[in-house]
């Protein structure tokens, strides 16, 4: 059975969405990174190595399943090689993501004396030049991976080590946090600057600030400040919309998520832990995204995918200000074609505005 | 009868230094163990394995979070640390024996670490295999180590795949152990699909699913 392709364009569809004018369905962001490359015969290292195939398999993904256009780069383990430390690319076997081999933070000296980095050559940062080059010419909006200031003070220092710091040395944790916040500041007013703000459109995810991981007061004080003032920033550089990826389980961390602007509209990804109505309820001027579970698509049935596609899109379809089914987190790369193909069966026979 | 008191109180002391996350406390607490020659299974047992359990209900009922429970386990390590080497061989024998790893393309080794400090803390001698574990590795380690439980972990829907491969691997290892599985993407249903032995939620419920696997396996 041929998908419907709605009765305008999925570019048109999206625009009309952040300018909070009705759309004729639901659009689905698909979150889709090594499943794009895999789905166009490349490798899922080449998702983040190579700007041009991830950029070729974004755009080829989302045409042959009607995705919203709207290409993601980006990964969450950013910030660690910018800072001088080392990652690997996920070239094994069962690999997802670049992982960090050496973190560039390893005592309270070298946060005491970390610098910023050099934007144009710093680690990841001439891929995402390159990928925003390639958007140049090219229509629909992108959005790059910047990351949370808490993930990313994680990133230089390990996990382990920020929790210490949070309770045994909070001042470290927050000088830390501060060096971070500056680097994604300056990041982001280097993009502006070289590709002005109308298209890309920043993403600022944050799994590490999970209450699985720290307490919503721990958010209070070492997440939110520093993502607000990032937040803050972005948006008086003249982007319009921010993705707010709130990954993993943060219910009590949404009236502190709450008080971070967001643009007009932002874009709130929500995390399968999270029901779609709490997130409304938070953010009835902002798009709400989510959150179809990954592990579901992953090792579900047809049947049970369908069906919890179908539950997002009756809850996702009450929100005020615009909804995008999505999944919850990254697509997982190795799914079954099927089983995304589902997903956009279902807002077929679901995701129609009467 | 100084003494007793003495006892119970240095235990209660080594308990609480492990909830309160008192490094100094804990060191303190166990010279004073050996000083006054009081059994070192007991100071462990009921002393710092209670800390550690204590902590885990902190955790259960939303008061302590990882930044807590990492802080607790390395005042856990400490004390092992100075106490361990002065265990009766006969004690070390009875121990239950688990191996733990992340599996291969998967770093992410917070739930990990902190499930080696549950089973520690529950007297368990744990062999950890670190991050990114090749398959191979827990089939070799656990013919060598002929261990009770395995625990598997991923973070990323990619490395779960490397799971069920890795149950068919220890499947065909002898003794073949119980597995038990965890980690963001995993669920029961999964765990079941994967043909898993057992699943936990978090690090805190693990050692309860563990013993649970034991107490029913048949004679």
């Amino acid at each position: 059975m041929p998908l419907n392709q709605g009765r305008i364009s999925s570019e048109q569809r999206l625009s009309l969405l952040l300018n909070r004018k009705p759309v004729d369905r639901v659009p689905f962001f698909s979150f889709a990174q090594g499943f794009s490359t895999l789905n166009t015969g490349y490798s899922i290292a080449d998702y983040y190595y190579n700007p041009e195939k991830s950029f070729y398999a974004l755009k080829a993904t989302a045409r042959q399943y009607n995705f919203a256009d709207f290409s993601l780069f980006g990964y969450a383990s950013f910030g660690a090689w910018e800072f001088g430390g080392e990652i690997s690319w996920p070239e094994g076997a069962y690999s997802q993501a670049p992982a960090i081999k050496r973190f560039p933070v390893e005592s309270e000296e070298d946060v005491l004396k970390l610098g910023l980095p050099e934007l144009a050559t710093a680690g990841f940062i001439p891929r995402f030049v390159r990928f925003a080059e390639l958007h140049e010419d090219s229509s629909g909006y992108y959005t790059l991976g910047i990351e949370a200031p808490f993930v990313g003070a994680g990133n230089l220092c390990s996990v382990t080590r920020l929790c210490r710091w949070i309770l045994k040395k909070p001042e470290i944790a927050h000088k830390l946090l501060q060096v971070v916040t500056d680097f994604k500041i300056e990041l982001i007013r280097y993009l502006a600057e070289r590709f002005g703000t109308e298209k890309m459109i920043p993403w600022v995810g944050d799994a590490t600030a999970s209450n699985v991981i720290i307490s919503p007061q721990m958010f209070a004080e070492f997440a939110m400040p520093y993502t607000k003032r990032l937040h803050e920033n972005i948006l008086s550089l003249g982007y319009r919309h921010i993705i707010a990826h709130i990954c993993g389980e943060q219910n009590r961390n949404y009236p502190y998520w709450a008080q971070i602007p967001m643009g007009d509209p932002g874009i709130i990804s929500v995390s399968q832990e999270v029901d779609l109505e709490i997130a409304m309820e938070y953010f009835p001027n902002d798009i709400i995204m989510g959150n179809i579970t990954p592990s579901i698509i992953q090792a579900g049935t047809a049947e049970q995918i369908y069906e919890e596609a179908k539950k997002c899109l009756e809850k996702g379809k009450r929100a005020k200000s615009g909804y995008m089914l999505a999944p919850g987190c990254e697509l997982p790369a190795k799914a079954p074609p099927y089983n995304v193909w589902t997903i956009m069966r279902c807002i077929d026979d679901h995701g129609r505005y009467d | 009868m100084n003494r007793t008191v003495n006892k119970q109180e240095i235990l209660q002391g080594l308990s609480e230094a492990v909830v309160e996350m008192d490094d100094q406390g804990v060191v303190d607490l166990c010279k004073e163990v050996l000083d006054k020659g009081i059994d070192v299974y007991t100071a462990i047992s009921e002393g710092l394995t209670e800390g550690m359990k204590r902590a885990g209900q902190l955790y259960n009922e939303g008061q302590y979070f990882i930044p807590e429970l990492i802080l607790c386990s390395d005042v856990l390590y400490t004390g092992l640390d100075i106490l361990t080497p002065h265990l009766r061989t006969s004690k070390k024998a009875r121990k239950l024996k688990m191996i733990i790893g992340v599996v291969e393309g998967d770093v992410h080794d917070i739930g990990k670490n902190l499930v080696k400090a549950m089973f520690t803390a529950g007297g368990w001698e744990v062999d950890d295999l670190g991050s990114d574990v090749k398959l191979e590795v827990f089939g070799d380690e656990q013919k060598k180590e002929k261990a009770n439980v395995v625990g598997l972990s991923a973070l990323m829907t990619t490395s779960m795949l490397a799971i069920p491969t890795a149950i068919k691997i220890l499947r065909c290892s002898e003794p073949v152990p119980f597995i038990l599985v965890g980690g963001a993407p995993l669920s029961g249903q999964i765990a079941k699909q994967y043909q898993a032995d057992g699943y936990a939620e978090d690090a805190v419920k693990a050692t309860t699913v563990a013993e649970e696997l034991l107490r029913d396996k048949p004679d």
